[in-house]
């Protein structure tokens, strides 16, 4: 990796993988409350619940190996 | 841009020194010089050079009009939108609609077909063309080849609108088919509902113009191929190119399918060809979902060409980009029969499609996973927030967004429950609005300066734009889940009267306007920028660089980054970063799996279920269905015996055995309890469905709407499963309903003490804004009674959405005038019938309708349940001054909306 030409300036702020982490769990966020709402009602819940554990455990997946994965360097 | 121009000589000299053979033909050399006429005459306005860009070659000058093209569509298309939410708010706050179901419908098709076709569409090609021809450094050719492309797509999208009047003016011609068409609807000879000839031309052409533009593509890439096959094999390509071949590949799969479909609607319109409108459907389809791929690749290739530029360094994996490439081509093509779960298909081609519509979430994971890890280690020093930032991080979280709803549509037990409703709708405007508009806007902020020489002129311009786009497109997504939610079926516009619901309708209207307005901001700034922005040159700069200093006009002042390029070298071997990626994968997949294997006992007994008949128990209720486009015809054996409109009869707890067939157009049943298992079931012309399914245990009166459009009159074609009392309890009252909340079925009609029900037909021809019409609640001895109830058809009703009296003129008032001269009375018979379970209807008193009188309806009946008002449809046309037929289109139908449910009990 290498830094940013001399020039630039030095600022703070958040890196962008955080934002695009929390865009992505803000979204996933949006779309579980969507789905969510199918659980509480008895007889949808039967057909909603496997594919919401399922995304509930791809959203696991996504922080975990995420950080895990080394950085794109 | 690299383009060629072949403008006449002044002298000639030019095409005297060149061999007879080598010029060119003569139509192309008379295209060219028409074309040169136009060209210069027009860049002498100031305005049109700089919009138009008609100083520059001709590869800009065409890549620029198809934006522009693209983007006034876009315009047109929202304000579709507009005026279609416009409607449903006025009838959710009480009023009745203003623009006929016609002109309402056709919004609806036309917004989609703008939206998807003349915007998303254009622009995608737009932008392929652009990138592929800079990046691989090819020289344009064949100009008219991609003007005629360019030319068909735009044409296309005016004949899709059909035929309109202009004195006096008319536009209940234009397509109210959908957003698509959906063979048999719209098709003469097959539907009540018919559009003109040249909206299947138009999709023709659509198909020819995108195929065209594939041709011509496919030229170029074999160009640069003979001339760098030897010097480029074996190294890496541009990942987006592998997404612009995969394209390339999908183009011919996706509008080859549309050319049959709509080929053979046109053979059996005008050539007397046969239909089997589900193998038509299962053709369309082919086209219908892999086309909405085809456009999510636009904002795919945005993010995998403009995130790696804004974070100076390469995708995190690029063989895990090309396998996602790879996997959307080899999918996308298979997946179209998830729009027909419910539909008499074989149950293994269901089971087979649900299980490659899961298969398809690996690519998009493996997509968001790489843009992420792409920008891990980019210091926030390193990045600008420019508008292709944040446009790009939009269409990353909107893609998300509206993608992890998709494997729950995608599930077949839960499309039972949701198909076609607002849900749905929320998941497509997901991908649509906040993934496909913003990665085209990501793109557009990147590009737009390199094409026009000039810099963004505002970035705050910019940023609103943003700004408005994400809350005004998440805000559309959520009030359309949260009416979905609610149990709202998608395109409904006469709507239950629940307050929820109009909230809903005002938020979603609220998100519809902010969209809109904060597209202003754009137009503002892109013409600003071309008439007065600062110049921009890329001279000296490489493609990032120029992307970067191009995106940079859009940054705030106090946070730009150099534009340079910072040299990169690889710390990180491939094994540890693809060690993540294939873990993630890994778990995505083996999650798929299981939530697959999960779904499978469900989604065989579903699609088992709509193929053939169930089992029959003892005292099952028979049930014969004949969709009649806007009313269903029952006839019905067991328990209950006899023939209804509209009606299906029950005693409650019976299990009750529909066989369904249509006509005219797809049509469903659906019954949308919220306490017990959905029925939803479609009914495609020439098969046959089947339904299976226990009647509550709660008498009542139960809405069942039609869950699938079937033309213009959609709104009121509401049937209802009238759950009787058993044969021990015959006078029983609706406490137990009331108590049960109707089974949480949104659709049910209000019961209303009969005595101070003050039924009102309103502009629809419907009481109370209710179809059906409110269940009235009486009560007599047991030995027999009088109950009454008022009623009124206003004069005032009667209209261009009144399905009572036939348009057979242009003047407005020519419907009341009907009316007035046939003494305000019409021949459809008002009346109160008697459901007796042994026979079937019994009339208990009849007389020709009334308008614009009150009427005090009044009969003597004994306990049991009636039909109140017109119990059977009424015969509609709509012919003003003989201007309907085979050249504009036909909207007929057999309409029923004006009825209802006397509950007559013995205790109140």
């Amino acid at each position: 990796m290498t830094e940013a030409s001399p020039s630039a300036p030095t600022r703070r702020g958040v890196a962008p993988f955080t934002v695009f982490f929390l865009v992505a769990m803000l979204a996933a966020a949006g779309a579980v409350f969507e789905i969510s709402y199918w659980v509480g009602v008895p007889a949808f819940a039967p057909s909603t619940l496997p594919p919401l554990l399922g995304i509930l455990g791809a959203l696991v997946a996504f922080f975990v190996w995420g950080w895990r994965a080394p950085p794109n360097e | 841009m690299a383009g060629a121009d072949r403008r006449p000589s002044q002298t000639g000299a030019e095409e005297a020194s060149v061999p007879v053979f080598e010029r060119p033909p003569a139509l192309v050399q008379f295209l060219d010089d028409t074309e040169e006429a136009i060209r210069s005459r027009l860049a002498k306005l100031r305005l049109f050079q700089r919009v138009f860009l008609l100083e520059r070659d001709w590869m800009t000058r065409i890549t620029m009009l198809m934006l522009i093209a693209g983007l006034v569509w876009g315009a047109v298309g929202g304000f579709d939108a507009f005026g279609f939410q416009t409607q449903v708010v006025a009838y959710a706050t009480g009023s009745s609609l203003h623009l006929s179901t016609q002109e309402i419908y056709s919004s609806i098709t036309l917004h989609g077909i703008r939206e998807l076709f003349g915007f998303a569409q254009q622009v995608e090609l737009a932008v392929l063309g652009l990138l592929t021809i800079n990046a691989l450094g090819i020289r344009p050719r064949h100009k008219w080849s991609l003007y005629t492309s360019v030319g068909l797509l735009n044409a296309s999208m005016l004949l899709l609108q059909g035929p309109i009047f202009l004195a006096p003016f008319n536009d209940n011609y234009f397509p109210a088919t959908g957003w698509y068409f959906l063979s048999p609807l719209g098709v003469a000879g097959q539907s009540a509902y018919t559009v003109a000839p040249i909206f299947f031309l138009g999709w023709i052409a659509l198909a020819a113009g995108v195929l065209i533009w594939t041709a011509w593509m496919v030229v170029h890439v074999l160009d640069w191929w003979r001339a760098h096959a030897r010097e480029t094999l074996g190294r890496r390509y541009p990942v987006f190119l592998w997404f612009v071949m995969g394209t390339l590949v999908l183009m011919p799969l996706t509008y080859g399918p549309l050319l049959l479909a709509a080929g053979w609607d046109i053979g059996v319109a005008y050539g007397g060809w046969a239909l089997n409108p589900l193998v038509n459907q299962v053709i369309f389809w082919m086209f219908g979902h892999a086309i909405v791929y085809v456009l999510f690749l636009l904002p795919i290739v945005g993010l995998y060409v403009l995130v790696p530029i804004l974070a100076r360094r390469p995708v995190y994996s690029y063989r895990f980009a090309v396998i996602s490439a790879v996997l959307f081509v080899v999918l996308t093509p298979l997946l179209g029969i998830h729009h027909l779960y419910l539909a008499p298909l074989p149950a293994w081609s269901i089971w087979l499609t649900e299980a490659l519509s899961y298969a398809i979430v690996v690519p998009s994971a493996i997509t968001f996973f790489s843009i992420w890890m792409t920008v891990k280690g980019v210091p926030a020093r390193q990045w600008e927030w420019n508008a292709v930032a944040l446009f790009s991080t939009l269409a990353f979280g909107g893609a998300i967004f509206g993608g992890l709803t998709g494997p729950i549509n995608a599930n077949v037990p839960f499309d039972v429950d949701l198909h076609n409703s607002m849900f749905v709708l929320a998941h497509f405007h997901a991908i649509t609005i906040l993934a496909i508009v913003a990665g085209a806007f990501a793109l557009l902020y990147a590009f737009f300066p390199i094409l026009t020489g000039r810099r963004w002129y505002s970035a705050r311009l910019a940023h609103a734009h943003f700004a408005a786009t994400a809350v005004g497109g998440t805000t559309i997504v959520l009030a359309m889940d949260q009416l979905g939610s609610l149990g709202v079926l998608r395109r409904e516009v006469i709507l239950p009267l629940v307050p929820a619901i109009t909230t809903d309708q005002l938020l979603l209207f609220a998100g519809i306007i902010v969209m809109l307005g904060g597209q202003l901001f754009l137009v503002a700034n892109g013409l600003l920028t071309v008439l007065v922005g600062p110049l921009f040159s890329a001279s000296g700069l490489s493609f990032d660089e120029a992307v970067r200093l191009a995106a940079q006009s859009t940054a705030p002042a106090g946070g730009r980054v150099p534009v340079a390029d910072v040299p990169f070298s690889r710390g990180r071997p491939r094994v540890a970063r693809e060690r993540a990626e294939v873990a993630w994968i890994a778990t995505v997949t083996v999650l798929l799996v299981l939530v697959t294997a999960a779904a499978t006992s469900g989604t065989l007994s579903v699609a088992n279920g709509t193929s053939s008949p169930g089992a029959e128990p003892a005292g099952t209720e028979f049930v014969t269905m004949v969709g009649q486009q806007y009313y269903w015809s029952v006839q019905e054996s067991g328990p209950v015996n006899g023939s209804f409109d509209n009606a299906i009869v029950a005693y409650a707890g019976a299990w009750v055995q529909l066989n369904l067939t249509a006509t005219g157009a797809t049509q469903s049943v659906l019954i949308p309890f919220r306490s017990q298992a959905v029925v939803d079931v479609q009914v495609v012309p020439g098969s046959e469905s089947y339904a299976e399914f226990a009647a509550p245990n709660a008498p009542g009166v139960y809405g069942a709407p039609d869950g699938e459009y079937d033309g213009p009159w959609f709104g009121v074609d509401v049937s209802a499963l009238i759950v009787l009392p058993s044969p021990s309890a015959t006078g029983a009252n609706l406490d137990a309903f009331e108590a049960y909340g109707g089974g949480g079925d949104i659709y049910n009609p209000p019961v209303t003490p009969a005595g101070t029900a003050d039924l009102v037909a309103n502009g629809e021809g419907v009481f109370n804004f209710s179809v059906p019409g409110p269940t009235l609640a009486a009560s007599v001895p047991a030995l027999g009674g009088t109950v009454g109830f008022s009623w009124e058809v206003p004069l005032a009703s009667i209209g261009i959405n009144n399905y009572l009296v036939n348009v057979t003129s242009n003047d407005p008032s020519a419907q009341q005038q009907y009316v007035v001269d046939h003494n305000y009375t019409l021949p459809d018979p008002f009346g109160i019938e008697r459901i007796v379970p042994s026979t079937g209807l019994v009339p208990v008193v009849s007389a020709p309708l009334r308008i614009d009188a009150v009427v005090n309806e009044t009969a003597t009946v004994v306990p049991g349940v009636y039909l109140y008002g017109l119990t059977v449809p009424v015969d509609y046309s709509y012919d003003p001054d003989g201007a309907s037929g085979p050249g504009t289109g036909t909207q007929t139908g057999w309409v029923m909306g004006l009825w209802g449910v006397l509950w007559v009990s013995t205790s109140p």
